[in-house]
């Protein structure tokens, strides 16, 4: 009965999560409760089963860019490289495109592509160009910059988190086959778009008279933000041979920042978003009851049955079938559920799964940017532009992007049989 | 339109106003406070954006007036950007401090005017009375627009 029970409440939970019907935070809100309700589990179970690690860098990340956006920093470097570009607009497209991946392989990518859209769009409407191109590739950008740390995208903060993998063990297996495919994604965009992107001398003008220095609204503030993005970011660099928690260096530093800045943390803290946190923490519960009635460890042995524990099947299915869940499905439960269920792989077979960990962290991420709605970023792009009279439809975004995808995960492919798996 | 939405929006006007040489404080990502100063005189207005995407914008210093519910975050930017001219146009003019004093008594008596029928009963004469000087005030505006030479050509009248 509590299997059955169990297996019920989380599959109706996904299923509604991935229908959008209700708010994914309060439906998983929902499906704990039942749980709880129904006595699957009890509330001291669901307290430890949260991965605080996961919600603590979160938490601190969140705090630190709120501080920072403030200072006006990201359209002043925004506004500085597209001038730097003398208003070339497929400059300026690439210069968006590596300030958005870089910004995004060290922040949430929501909240990058949240800081550089608006600039971009008052760029693209001063050049009285079709703003459709530059966030189709700041989405891609942001994606495929995100999947190169740790602290990139959620799937790897989690993977991190539950593996004990670090920050440079993401960046040296992870940032090369980035690099890669972010090169490629561009030379791509580049020969589809390049054509489309000339505009009138006059209107390059506009862009050269915008002054920069006018977003800049505190400097003080600006120059204690940067020593302290800088400071956590080394820390994050060092953490393993300091033997600190990434979280903790998260806190460290918006526990700092607060501290020196003197802003109202009332204001801080309302803009930190708490439905995510909370869907994060929901999900958690969510997963361990499953793995509690045994039904992950069921379905390991399935895989390892299938797989007849080979290592190059394992990795490679686990990078497909993630690729192409991601492209249509919230990757956050999707790698919440696959966690487990790696652990559990490794428990069984004898195989070393840390290319495991690579293949989820490449196909989860990656994966996203096959759909309009395979991540967060790409629907408020999507919504963005709708917003300004700028719709993409479903079928628009995917006959550009799917390919791309598809291409970026081969590249992966390579990457991890060639370095891993041979 | 989703806070996310909201933000975005408010970074465009933020970034645009910010190009005009204003400042711009923004308070729990809805409410938007400009400020400029031409010469020694500040310019303030605030105005917020909610989740049906309009925005009503109001002028607070000099002095308080309403300048209008506007849909789109291009109308917003250009209300303001005129509002903005147009002070600096008139501060040219020698009798701009006048103008300002006159304004900001207008201001008084609407708000005396409020307290007097707010707090005292006020009998149909002494309103009639009201009524005339009014009417004479209106005939004032006009015939002054009627004898003046217009100087601002960039965007037409909204009252008068």
């Amino acid at each position: 009965m509590t299997l059955f029970l169990t297996v019920s409440i989380f599959i109706l939970t996904y299923a509604i999560i991935i229908s959008e019907k209700i708010n994914r935070m309060t439906i998983s809100f929902f499906g704990v409760i039942l749980l709880v309700l129904f006595h699957v589990i009890d509330l001291k179970f669901a307290f430890s089963s949260i991965d605080f690690d996961t919600i603590s860098l979160l938490i601190g990340m969140m705090i630190i860019v709120n501080i920072t956006k403030r200072t006006g920093v990201f359209q002043y470097i925004a506004i500085r490289s597209a001038k730097l570009a003398k208003g070339d607009p497929w400059k300026i497209l690439l210069i968006l495109s590596i300030i958005t991946a870089v910004s995004s392989a060290l922040l949430d990518n929501v909240t990058t592509v949240l800081l550089i859209a608006p600039i971009t769009l008052v760029m693209t409407e001063a050049l009285e160009i079709n703003p459709i191109p530059f966030m189709f590739a700041q989405i891609l950008s942001a994606n495929i910059g995100g999947t190169a740390t740790l602290i990139g995208d959620p799937p790897n903060i989690m993977i991190g988190s539950e593996t004990g993998l670090g920050f440079m063990d993401f960046v040296l297996n992870l940032l090369p086959v980035v690099i890669v495919i972010f090169i490629s994604t561009l030379f791509l965009l580049k020969r589809r778009y390049k054509a489309s992107l000339h505009v009138e001398e006059r209107l390059k003008k506009k862009i050269m008279k915008m002054d920069e220095k006018l977003s800049l609204t505190d400097i003080k503030l600006l120059k204690k933000s940067m020593v302290v993005l800088t400071c956590t970011i080394t820390g994050f660099a060092i953490h393993q041979f300091i033997g600190i928690e990434t979280a903790t260096v998260a806190l460290a530093g918006a526990a700092i920042l607060l501290l020196i800045s003197n802003i109202d943390p009332e204001e801080i803290l309302h803009e930190v978003e708490w439905v995510t946190i909370f869907f994060f923490a929901f999900l958690f519960i969510l997963v361990a009851a499953l793995e509690n009635v045994g039904v992950i460890d069921w379905i390991a042995h399935g895989m390892v049955a299938l797989t007849k524990g080979n290592i190059v099947f394992t990795a490679l299915l686990i990078l497909w079938v993630s690729a192409v869940a991601s492209s249509f499905l919230d990757n956050i439960p999707f790698v919440a559920t696959m966690i487990p269920l790696i652990k559990s792989i490794g428990a069984l077979s004898p195989m070393n799964i840390t290319p495991l960990w690579w293949a989820l962290a490449l196909g989860a991420c990656l994966g996203g940017n096959g759909t309009m709605i395979g991540a967060s970023a790409n629907v408020v792009v999507a919504g963005i532009l709708e917003k300004h009279n700028h719709k993409i439809s479903f079928i628009q975004y995917m006959k550009v992007a799917f390919p791309l995808m598809i291409l970026s995960i081969c590249m992966a492919t390579v990457y991890l049989y060639v370095f891993y798996l041979n | 339109m989703s806070r996310k939405f909201i933000n975005v929006e408010g970074n465009i006007h933020k970034i645009k106003l910010q190009q005009l040489g204003a400042k711009v404080e923004v308070i729990q990502g809805i409410m938007y406070f400009v400020q400029m100063d031409i010469e020694d005189t500040n310019l303030k207005y605030v105005y917020h954006i909610n989740d049906k995407g309009d925005y009503f914008i109001q002028r607070r210093a000099p002095y308080p007036i309403n300048l209008g519910t506007y849909s789109s975050h291009e109308d917003v930017v250009n209300i303001i950007k005129h509002d903005i001219l147009q002070m600096k146009n008139a501060k040219r003019s020698k009798k701009f401090d006048k103008f300002i004093d006159i304004n900001k008594t207008l201001n008084e008596i609407a708000q005396n005017f409020e307290d007097l029928y707010l707090y005292y009963n006020v009998s149909g004469v002494q309103a009639k009375k009201f009524d005339e000087k009014i009417e004479e005030l209106k005939k004032l505006i006009k015939e002054t627009k009627d004898q003046s030479k217009r100087v601002y050509f960039e965007k037409e009248p909204d009252s008068i």
